[in-house]
């Protein structure tokens, strides 16, 4: 069957689909950028500067810790020891096989594993599909 | 570093230049401008976008008056520097600093990582291209996507 072309209109349906953990882990390591640029006094100064507001950091952590609740122990163990050895890039994209984090080429029988979380096996981080 | 304007214009993308919003609330103009970008096919999914956008709202407002706001942030899910316009005639709530209702709206996306880090500088010159009450009148009036370089390019001139 053809997939449907993706309108302005369709963004509402399936933005509020169920989220994978590989969605979530996105939104979490978005989240934690968001996070360290807003804590960060330089940014956060320039971005007050500019007329935007930075007021809400513990609702936002907050925010955070639930979404993280959400993913299972392993998986969550995964992101932090990588976003920990990678400097918060726990996740990288993949392209065309090759994983933009290490440049290392992702073998044709790679699978996803159970919870759809690809691992890139050079460097270790999670894969996203672009 | 200095973001020249010709960066400025090339980071717009036309079929991100929207006239005429709909949706009735902040929520509903974010959820339309990521359907935009979906369907440009600037990125493959749209919730992490979304959430994103979302989230950053909820850091504070990026309404910083005037009629005016800016929703940005990074995300993986974005692949390069992007910027896109709309215009939304009955205005919509959006916490703004002054209270005012949004008219106008510049939403920039940004890969976690550039070579170079072009974002906070690129920000930096949209806010600088809007901060004159005279230029913001003609922003008011643009109504095609190269009225609007025009209107960049004489603002950051």
């Amino acid at each position: 069957m053809p997939s449907r072309k993706p309108t302005p209109e369709t963004a509402s349906e399936t933005a509020a689909e169920p989220r994978d953990p590989l969605t979530i882990l996105v939104l979490l390591q978005d989240l934690d950028l968001l996070l360290r640029e807003a804590s960060d006094p330089a940014h956060s100064a320039e971005a007050g500067r500019m007329g935007f507001q930075m007021g809400g950091l513990e609702e936002l952590r907050k925010a955070r810790e639930e979404l993280a609740a959400t993913l299972d122990a392993r998986t969550m163990r995964q992101y932090e020891v990588a976003s920990k050895r990678y400097g918060g890039r726990a996740i990288v994209p993949i392209k065309n096989r090759i994983c933009l984090g290490c440049s290392g080429l992702v073998p044709t029988g790679a699978n996803y594993g159970a919870h759809r979380i690809l691992l890139c096996q050079s460097c270790g981080r999670i894969l996203y599909p672009l | 570093m200095a973001v020249d304007v010709q960066t400025v214009l090339g980071t717009f993308v036309p079929s991100l230049f929207l006239p005429s919003l709909i949706s009735r609330d902040k929520d509903g103009v974010l959820r339309e401008l990521v359907g935009h970008v979906r369907a440009s096919g600037l990125v493959r999914e749209d919730a992490p976008l979304l959430e994103m956008l979302k989230s950053r709202e909820r850091l504070g407002s990026t309404g910083i008056g005037h009629g005016i706001a800016v929703p940005h942030g990074r995300s993986l899910a974005v692949q390069h520097l992007v910027a896109g316009f709309a215009k939304h005639e009955k205005g919509v709530e959006w916490d703004s600093v002054d209270g005012e209702k949004v008219h106008l709206i510049f939403l920039i996306l940004a890969p976690p990582v550039e070579m170079p880090n072009r974002y906070l500088p690129f920000l930096g010159r949209v806010v600088e291209a809007v901060s004159d009450p005279e230029r913001r009148s003609k922003l008011v009036e643009v109504k095609s996507f190269p009225q609007f370089q025009d209107f960049l390019r004489h603002a950051l001139t």
